[in-house]
């Protein structure tokens, strides 16, 4: 049985159709790949995925179970990095661990043993006692990882977790992602623009305009767009154009406003 | 522990937590409805006198005082539901597997007993100012707090619930919680209203629950009962009883209860 399925699966906001009718598989214990230029619809399907939003269309099963009429399931199986924190920067590192295993039902001696273990998997042990304030983004993102583990979950999705990380934490959470892996069998899905760390999945989809548009392991995809890169790659599939995330009336005008030599003040 | 009430709890003591950890709101918190009554009562009574021998102004404003700070904590409490979408803790407590109704008490909850607490220093500097205080006025007035906090703290996060950013959640606050305040009969004697005034007093069911601690420090204070009729809210001239309250209270936020949680089940 596969970890994730999703089939046919379609999400239209007010017309605008955000992902389009796609279909695709992640075997149990697979490192799962979602890449994609801006606006793509990357952090629509994992939130449908994740239960966070209904799909317009379609079916999506999780770990076996629904992710419409099965929720709560689907919801205790997983573990959810969002693109942006989430965590509860009043409060310490322990306090944010703690805080999410009640929230999972973990009981109170597991959680101990695990958060340590975690913890010290990912360097954070000597500062848990922090309030989250004080933390830098690169140990956010670790915390949040920890966070995310926490209940043992059977798949863990991480949308963008890199993002905004210097060169040596992007490394050291794929690091820390690759550990996790090879210790217990967790399926992981994740998204992310930084095409060179797609070079580490098993199967990467590209997504383009709401449809998957390339599917495979690095190495065909590599073949097929007769690249050596999983950037070229990229650009092959996707073209050269740059994307922006729709652009806002406001947005637009500043752009003229900067292109017509104006100072822009906000 | 079953998963709706491992839910309730762990969200009221994520209140608890933050509300200790942020000292400032603790002594701010404390010191507001002191200062109300220092200044405020001392300054009206200085200008205006009830018709009772031995009465001072600030008893009379004692009860009314509680109930106004309460009304301002126990509902802007439910802000922090807008700060949580903000800055993304609502994400991790909505893709938890816990109930959604468990969110929307835990979070009354929370906001109803961090402002009773915060209220508390009053039994303390009340009678430093001259509030007359009996042991029996403090055990009936604790609960009445927390469940005039339970009122007010649901429609806050009812409407909260409902709003999407922080900005607009502050102006739509201010907008709600004023009228409630001016017109629960905390501020002035729902007595001789005008009927359009009378009648939107009467259907603000805050003026039921600030009624009720008003009634526990006067009745316990030998007052003439005429007083305690002038200032109880009435229908056809008749006083409505404490039981009838209750009854008000709990209906209005049982009904806040469930917008709230369906607010949450779509979020």
């Amino acid at each position: 049985m596969n970890a994730i399925e999703a089939k046919n699966l379609t999400k239209k906001f007010n017309g605008f159709i955000a992902v389009d009718n796609i279909s695709f598989s992640v075997g149990k214990g697979e490192f799962f790949g979602f890449v994609g230029p801006n606006g793509a619809g990357k952090t629509t399907t994992i939130n449908m995925l994740a239960t966070l939003l209904t799909p317009t269309k379609g079916k999506v099963i999780v770990n076996g179970f629904d992710a419409v009429t099965q929720r709560d399931q689907v919801r205790s199986s997983i573990g959810l990095i969002f693109q942006d924190p989430s965590l509860d920067v009043e409060l310490t590192a322990w306090e944010n661990l703690w805080l999410h295993a009640k929230l999972y039902g973990v009981e109170n001696n597991l959680f101990k043993k695990r958060a340590k273990e975690l913890l010290d998997l990912v360097e954070l042990t000597d500062r848990k006692e922090s309030i989250v304030k004080t933390f830098s983004g690169g140990m956010k993102r670790r915390l949040e990882i920890v966070r995310g583990l926490l209940h043992h979950p059977k798949a863990l999705f991480l949308d963008e977790p890199t993002i905004g990380l210097d060169p040596q934490t992007r490394a050291l959470i794929w690091r820390y992602l690759k550990d996790f892996r090879a210790r217990e069998d967790v399926t992981i899905l994740l998204t992310t623009h930084y095409l060179p760390e797609t070079e580490n999945c098993d199967n990467v989809a590209i997504i383009e305009k709401g449809k998957i548009i390339g599917y495979g392991t690095p190495e065909t995809l590599k073949k097929k767009y007769k690249q050596d890169s999983m950037d070229a790659v990229f650009i092959e599939a996707t073209g050269h154009g740059i994307r922006d995330e729709e652009l806002s009336v406001e947005a637009q005008s500043r752009v003229n406003f900067k292109q017509g030599g104006g100072i822009w003040r906000r | 522990m079953s998963n709706f009430l491992r839910g309730i709890y762990i969200i009221w003591f994520r209140d608890l937590l933050r509300f200790w950890r942020n000292k400032t709101r603790v002594v701010t918190g404390f010191s507001f409805p002191v200062i109300w009554l220092l200044i405020f009562g001392n300054g009206i009574s200085a200008s205006l006198s009830l018709p009772v021998p031995n009465f001072k102004f600030v008893q009379f404003l004692f009860p009314g005082a509680i109930a106004q700070y309460l009304i301002f904590n126990a509902m802007f409490s439910a802000i922090s539901i807008l700060q949580d979408r903000e800055f993304g803790f609502l994400k991790e407590v909505l893709v938890s597997p816990i109930n959604r109704t468990a969110i929307a008490v835990g979070k009354i909850l929370g906001g109803a007993t961090t402002a009773t607490i915060q209220s508390l220093p009053v039994f303390i500097l009340g009678p430093l100012i001259g509030v007359t205080l009996t042991f029996k006025m403090i055990i009936l007035l604790v609960p009445a707090m927390f469940m005039l906090s339970l009122v007010l703290s649901s429609i806050g996060v009812a409407v909260t619930s409902r709003m999407k950013s922080l900005d607009a959640g502050q102006y739509v606050f201010q907008f709600i919680a004023f009228p409630i305040v001016m017109l629960s009969g905390a501020i002035f004697p729902l007595h001789n209203l005008p009927i359009w005034l009378d009648i939107l007093t009467k259907i603000n069911p805050i003026t039921y629950a600030v009624d009720i601690l008003r009634r526990i420090v006067f009745e316990n204070l030998n007052l003439p009962s005429q007083v305690i009729i002038t200032l109880s809210p009435t229908i056809n001239g008749k006083v409505i009883s404490v039981g009838y309250e209750l009854i008000i209270i709990t209906v209005f936020t049982a009904i806040l209860v469930v917008l709230a949680s369906r607010a949450f089940k779509n979020a």
